[in-house]
Parts: C-alpha cells; sequence; structure tokens
C-alpha cells in the first residue's frame, strides 16, 4: 500500500463525512415539510481486492469507505394502514358534516322549531272550540297552518340547497381525484427515469406519496408499489394509476333535487362502466346524496302528507259557519309543495253540527289530533330522534376514527419524521469524523513529508 | 409501537390535545351561553325527544288551563246573570202577593201589572246575556238572542256547550245553562204565554185572584229550578277551580321536567368549564414547554 492510497482513503472519508453532513441539513430543512421521509447516508467500508492473484497482492489493508446510496426511511405496511384509516376518516368526516347540516336545517329541540308551531297550530283549534263563532281564533287556526306549512316549505328548500351543494362538492372532489391521479402518473414516469439514470429521486418519492395519500382519502384507492420505485393505485380492484397511465372518474346522475333521474353514480369517464367506491369523502358523499338527505326529505314529506291528511279529514267531519261540510284546509302532499288553501276564517269547520247549531266540537276534536300515537307531532318526533341517533353515532365514529388516524399517523413519524435531537447528534458525529478524516490527512502528509525530504 | 419521536409527532400531539381541550370548551360554552344541556338532537337523542314531547304538553297544557279559565268566565257570567234574575224574581212575587190583598183597586192592580211586564223585560234582557258575542243561555244555537224580546219564545237548543279539560281532549265539563229548562215557563211555555205573562193578566182580569194564587205557585216553583240551576253552575264552577289546580299544579311538573331535560345544572356546567379551562391550561404550558427546546439549545 502506498502512501497515496492512504491519501485516498482520507478524502474519501472526508467526502463520506461530508455527504452525511449534507444529508442531516436536508433533513433539518425539511423538518416540517408536509409529507417528508427522514434519510439516511448508507455507507460501506471499503475491503482490499479479494480476487486472488499471484503478483499483485494486497496486504490486507483495507480502502477506506464508500457511500452506496441515500435511503429514504419509510415503512411501507404503516403506509398502507395509513391510507385505509384516512379513507375510512374523511368519509365519516363528509357523512358528519351532512348531519351537522341536517340538524341546523331542523334545529330541534326548540321553543320555535316546526314541533313547537304545529303545537301552537293545534292549540288554537282549541281557542276556536272555545268561542266558535269569533272570527279571530278562526282567523289564528289559518295563520298557524300557514306557519306550518312555510316552515315545512323551507325545511324541503333547505334539504334540496344542501343536496344541490354536496352534489357540487362530489363534482370538485372529483375533479381534484382526476388531477390528483394525472400527477401521481406524472411523479411515477419522472421518478422511473431517475431511477434508471441512477439519481436519487428521494424527494419526488415523497412528493408523489403525499398525493397517494390525498387519493386514498377521497377513494379509498388501494397503493401497490411496483418495479422501479413506482406506485401503482387500484379502485375495487380496477386500474385508477398504472405507472404512467391514470384513469379519470365522473360523477353521474341527475343535479338538482328532488329529480325523477335517479341516483348519483361514479363511473370510469373512458368506459362508462360504473365505479365502486366504498370508502374516503367520495363515499361519505355518495352517501348524503343517495340515502342520508333524501331519507329526511322522505321523513318530512310524511310528515306533511299526515298533517294535510288529518287536518283535511277532520275539517272534512265538520261544518263551516255556511253549513258545508268543512272545505280541505291544506293542499299539497310532500314537504316542498304544502300549502294553506283555505283563507277565509268562516271556512274553519269549528261546528260538528249543521248550523244554526254552532258548537265548537269539530275544532276541540281537531285540537285534540296534537297527541295521536300516529299523528304528524309524533311522526316528527320520531323522525328528530331517528336523525339524534344517526348523528350521534357517526360523530362518535368519526372521533374514534380521528383517533386512530392519529396513533397510526403518530408511527408513521416515529418511522419517517425528522428528529431534531437526531440531526443534531449526527451533525456532531460527522463533524467529529469530518476533523479525524482531515487530522487523518495532515498525519499522512506529514509522513510523506517525511520521507520526500529524507533524499535532501 | 415504536418509541422513536419526531419533532412533528410532538408537534402534532400537542395540537391535538389543545384542539380537544378548545373543542370541549366550546361545548361547555355553547351550553352556558344557551343555558341548555341540549342545542341538537345529536347531544342526546333519549333527551331530546323527551324535551319535544314535554315542550308539546307543557303547550298542552297551558291550553288546558285557557280552556278551564274560559269555562270558569263562562259560568261566572250565567251566575251573574241569574244571580240578578233571582232579585228580580223577588220583586216580582212581592208585587203578585202585593196583587193578591184585596185592600188593591183595579187601578193599583193595573200599575202592578204594568211592573211586573217592565220587570219581564227586565228578565229577558238578563237572559239573552251575552259572552263573548254569543248568548249564554241558548245552548250551541247559533242566535243572536236565547229568548225572543217579544213573544219570550226560547230560539236556543238544549245541547250542552263543553270546555276540554284534559290535555288528549278526552275528558271535558259542561259549562251550559240551558235556558229551555232554566227559565221558558216564565215566559212562554211552547206557544202560550209564560207565567209572568199569565200574571200580568190575572191581574188585570176581574176576579183573577184565583189564578193569580195558582201562578204564585209557578213563580215559587220557576225560582227554585233557577236555585237549582245556580247551585249546579256552583258546583262545575268549583270543578272547574279544582281542575284549575291540577293543571297549574300539572304545567309546574312538566316545565320542571323540561327544565331538567334541557336545561344545563348551572353548577355543574360551571365546574365543568373550570375543569376544562384548567386543563387547556395546562395543555398549553405543557405545549410550550416541551415544543421550545431541542438538543440545539444545548449545543455550543
Amino acid at each position: 500500500m502506498s502512501g497515496l492510497s492512504s491519501l485516498n482513503v482520507g478524502s474519501q472519508a472526508l467526502s463520506a463525512a461530508q455527504r452525511a453532513l449534507d444529508v442531516a441539513g436536508q433533513n433539518v430543512s425539511n423538518v416540517n415539510t408536509e409529507g417528508y421521509s427522514r434519510q439516511r447516508v448508507q455507507q460501506t467500508s471499503r475491503g482490499a481486492s479479494v480476487i486472488p492473484a499471484i503478483w499483485s497482492r494486497s496486504d490486507g489493508t483495507s480502502a477506506g469507505v464508500e457511500v452506496t446510496g441515500i435511503q429514504r426511511i419509510r415503512d411501507g405496511f404503516l403506509e398502507a394502514r395509513a391510507h385505509q384509516e384516512h379513507a375510512t376518516n374523511a368519509g365519516l368526516g363528509a357523512l358528519s358534516t351532512t348531519y351537522t347540516d341536517l340538524e341546523s336545517t331542523f334545529g330541534e329541540p326548540s321553543p320555535n322549531g316546526l314541533q313547537a308551531q304545529m303545537t301552537a297550530f293545534w292549540n288554537s283549534w282549541q281557542d276556536v272550540a272555545n268561542n266558535p263563532g269569533d272570527p279571530g281564533p278562526s282567523s289564528m287556526v289559518i295563520e298557524g297552518a300557514r306557519t306550518v306549512a312555510s316552515k315545512v316549505n323551507r325545511f324541503a328548500t333547505q334539504l334540496s340547497q344542501q343536496w344541490v351543494a354536496t352534489r357540487n362538492e362530489i363534482d370538485s372532489t372529483v375533479a381534484g381525484v382526476n388531477s390528483l391521479t394525472s400527477e401521481v402518473a406524472r411523479l411515477n414516469g419522472a421518478i422511473r427515469s431517475a431511477l434508471l439514470n441512477d439519481g436519487a429521486p428521494n424527494e419526488l418519492s415523497d412528493q408523489r406519496d403525499v398525493l397517494v395519500l390525498r387519493i386514498a382519502e377521497a377513494t379509498g384507492a388501494v397503493a401497490t408499489p411496483a418495479e422501479d420505485g413506482i406506485v401503482n393505485l387500484t379502485l375495487a380492484g380496477r386500474t385508477l394509476v398504472s405507472g404512467i397511465r391514470s384513469e379519470r372518474l365522473e360523477a353521474q346522475g341527475p343535479t338538482s333535487y328532488p329529480s325523477a333521474a335517479g341516483t348519483i353514480s361514479l363511473a370510469w369517464a373512458a368506459s362508462g362502466l360504473p365505479a365502486t367506491v366504498s370508502e374516503g369523502t367520495l363515499a361519505g358523499q355518495l352517501t348524503a346524496l343517495n340515502v342520508t338527505v333524501p331519507g329526511a326529505m322522505t321523513d318530512l314529506d310524511a310528515v306533511a302528507a299526515n298533517l294535510a291528511a288529518t287536518v283535511n279529514a277532520q275539517q272534512a267531519s265538520g261544518f263551516d259557519r255556511a253549513g258545508n261540510a268543512g272545505a280541505a284546509m291544506f293542499s299539497g302532499v310532500t314537504a316542498a309543495t304544502l300549502s294553506v288553501v283555505l283563507s277565509d276564517p268562516a271556512g274553519v269547520a269549528a261546528s260538528s253540527e249543521m248550523p244554526p247549531v254552532l258548537n265548537g266540537n269539530n275544532a276541540a276534536a281537531m285540537g285534540a289530533h296534537a297527541g295521536d300515537p300516529t299523528g304528524p307531532d309524533t311522526q316528527y318526533r320520531e323522525m328528530m330522534v331517528r336523525l339524534g341517533v344517526q348523528a350521534q353515532s357517526t360523530q362518535r365514529r368519526t372521533e374514534t376514527q380521528q383517533a386512530v388516524v392519529a396513533r397510526v399517523d403518530n408511527a408513521r413519524e416515529s418511522i419517517s419524521g425528522v428528529s431534531l435531537d437526531e440531526e443534531m447528534t449526527n451533525l456532531v458525529a460527522f463533524q467529529h469524523a469530518y476533523s479525524a478524516a482531515a487530522k487523518y490527512i495532515s498525519v499522512i502528509d506529514s509522513t510523506l513529508d517525511t520521507l520526500i525530504n529524507m533524499t535532501r | 409501537m415504536s418509541l422513536r419521536v419526531a419533532q412533528s409527532t410532538l408537534t402534532r400531539t400537542s395540537m391535538a390535545g389543545l384542539q380537544a381541550n378548545l373543542a370541549r370548551l366550546q361545548h361547555t360554552q355553547e351550553q352556558l351561553s344557551s343555558g341548555r344541556r341540549i342545542n341538537r338532537m345529536s347531544d342526546s337523542p333519549v333527551d331530546g325527544a323527551a324535551a319535544m314531547r314535554l315542550r308539546g304538553e307543557q303547550a298542552a297544557t297551558e291550553q288546558v288551563g285557557r280552556n278551564i279559565a274560559n269555562g270558569l268566565d263562562t259560568l261566572g257570567a250565567a251566575d251573574g246573570a241569574m244571580t240578578s234574575m233571582s232579585a228580580l224574581l223577588l220583586r216580582v212575587r212581592q208585587l203578585v202577593v202585593s196583587g193578591l190583598n184585596d185592600t188593591n183597586g183595579p187601578g193599583e192592580r193595573a200599575a202592578i201589572a204594568v211592573e211586573i211586564g217592565q220587570l219581564k223585560d227586565g228578565l229577558i234582557a238578563l237572559a239573552n246575556t251575552q259572552f263573548l258575542g254569543r248568548p249564554l243561555f241558548a245552548g250551541t244555537q247559533d242566535v243572536a238572542a236565547a229568548f225572543d224580546t217579544t213573544t219570550g219564545q226560547y230560539l236556543g237548543n238544549a245541547s250542552a256547550v263543553r270546555r276540554s279539560v284534559s290535555t288528549d281532549g278526552s275528558s271535558t265539563l259542561d259549562v251550559t245553562v240551558t235556558g229551555q229548562a232554566t227559565f221558558s215557563t216564565l215566559f212562554s211555555d211552547g206557544a202560550a204565554t209564560g207565567i209572568l205573562g199569565r200574571i200580568s193578566a190575572a191581574l188585570v182580569a176581574p176576579g183573577g185572584t184565583a189564578a193569580l194564587n195558582a201562578e204564585l205557585g209557578n213563580l215559587d216553583a220557576a225560582s227554585a229550578t233557577m236555585q237549582n240551576a245556580r247551585s249546579m253552575v256552583g258546583v262545575r264552577y268549583n270543578r272547574l277551580l279544582s281542575l284549575q289546580g291540577s293543571s297549574e299544579t300539572r304545567l309546574d311538573s312538566v316545565t320542571a321536567s323540561l327544565s331538567v331535560a334541557e336545561n344545563i345544572d348551572l353548577a355543574k356546567t360551571i365546574i365543568d368549564m373550570q375543569i376544562q379551562s384548567t386543563g387547556y391550561q395546562a395543555a398549553l404550558g405543557a405545549s410550550a414547554k416541551i415544543i421550545q427546546p431541542s438538543l440545539l439549545d444545548f449545543l455550543r
């Protein structure tokens, strides 16, 4: 071994330490970068030649250090688990928002809710019963009916608006997913060509994995690593991203509510075949559009129909001031179309007998419908309880899922996250290594100096 | 789970902890500022349903209170009218007795007859007493007056007027005093002239003393009928008063139940808020202490 090769060992040690310092610097710079995975210098000691030969033999001394690569520290299993849990969390989040909106629409229990207004309406009939000849209480009845009808109408409008807003959201979510998938495909291509050219595309991989997590959140897609550093995405077994190719999704179905055109579904834009999304934001939004909001609307329609039928039937069994059987007070059988068609207080059928008899018996019977076990009040109350139970269970599941997501994220961080303490320790360690290497070089230098100055 | 702790783990945990603390504080603050434990159904579906049902029952009980008050007013008005009528009937009786006295000549008797005629008008006016725009003694008939002011004919019917006195409408109370049964003998018996008319006729008819004597008996019978009606009104009035008492008690208990179901326990909520606020401050303090230092602070 020559003195010059010793210098070479020293220069390798210097450059390895330098490289390690660089990587520590990169880690420190990206301590708060989303999706950044910490990196480590992989170095191996360089051995002497081990190839057997007669004359050219190594004397067994080693030949320094070699940097073989810069590793990106990441746990694939934890990443896959994170995709899954994030998807479930996002789906529950979307559903939870829907329930919060529904609850704020109905605003029960409250002294101003529909329940209270229906009670006031029934009570006003009792006032008519107490004083059937007076147009005052009868006018109150009609006003009460109008208040109830307009409240129900407003609920129907708000539900429709919520539906349309969610419909727009699903469009923008799908658009977001489409741009994310094409970006992932592009990054896949860049990573592959970088790897083929012996580059280190760690930062590109980090970027791509952030996007993959977002896609998983939105759709519940499954990511599978493949050759050359690329990642493929599948949705219920069908390809979403394959290498540098991505498939587009689209939302199909009506854009207004209520509509006879059926439910909202997702499809592959290219083939038009249905796409199955069972997790993620899109799944939550689909449930909201196809089940939750229409369910609330159906319940509300039933309340409106029951109210109209109950009041109209009781009206018909009584007589108005003119002696005619009471005319219908409500028209419409849905929440959106419920309206008050009786405008004349004299049309309120207070009496159970023809004029000249004027008693309040029919009005009293009407007032007693407030407590019907199958009446609109009970029905509405049951609807609110159902809504409350569903909202509560969704909220609880969301809270639990958030805790799970936090745990998984912490576990990922504990593998991939940058620890400043660790980096500082490494900095110090490599700084020492650098100083030692420099010292080594100066020792070799003075050794060589001694040798050179011997032959004066 | 691996125990390597990265800086971002600390940040994330601190943020999550602070968020959770703040969310709890916000929930308590909402309860405190609205004064209600249940601000949406999902806060507690069971209590929410109870609150809705109790609110309905509260309104229904208030309505029963109004129905009872209306019944009390009706009965009070009927009693007032009948009290005045009794006084007038007493005066009629005095006049009839003095008319029976033979010291009175035909002139005086004619004058008595005139006064009785006027008393009859007064009695009819009282029998036509209106309450809230409707004649009090006409049953459920939709007429302007219970008795025809000239013929004394009864224009009403004998149907009962009822007030609903229970929240489900199953229990009602009759608040009618039907003019037919109570005073129609005074003014007319069917198509014929009533007791008062016959008294006036007997007073001016020569030798009508016997008829007058007979009418005195009828008059006493009519007075007795009215007294009966008055005592019936009194009984019903008392019954309604006791119902009013129990209805008010019921309203109190429903309101109390509603408050239990819906309102916050102020002391408990304030203590909760104190605890949460302490927890929040502890979390803030811990975050400030933990996030700040790193090895960086100790390297030269």
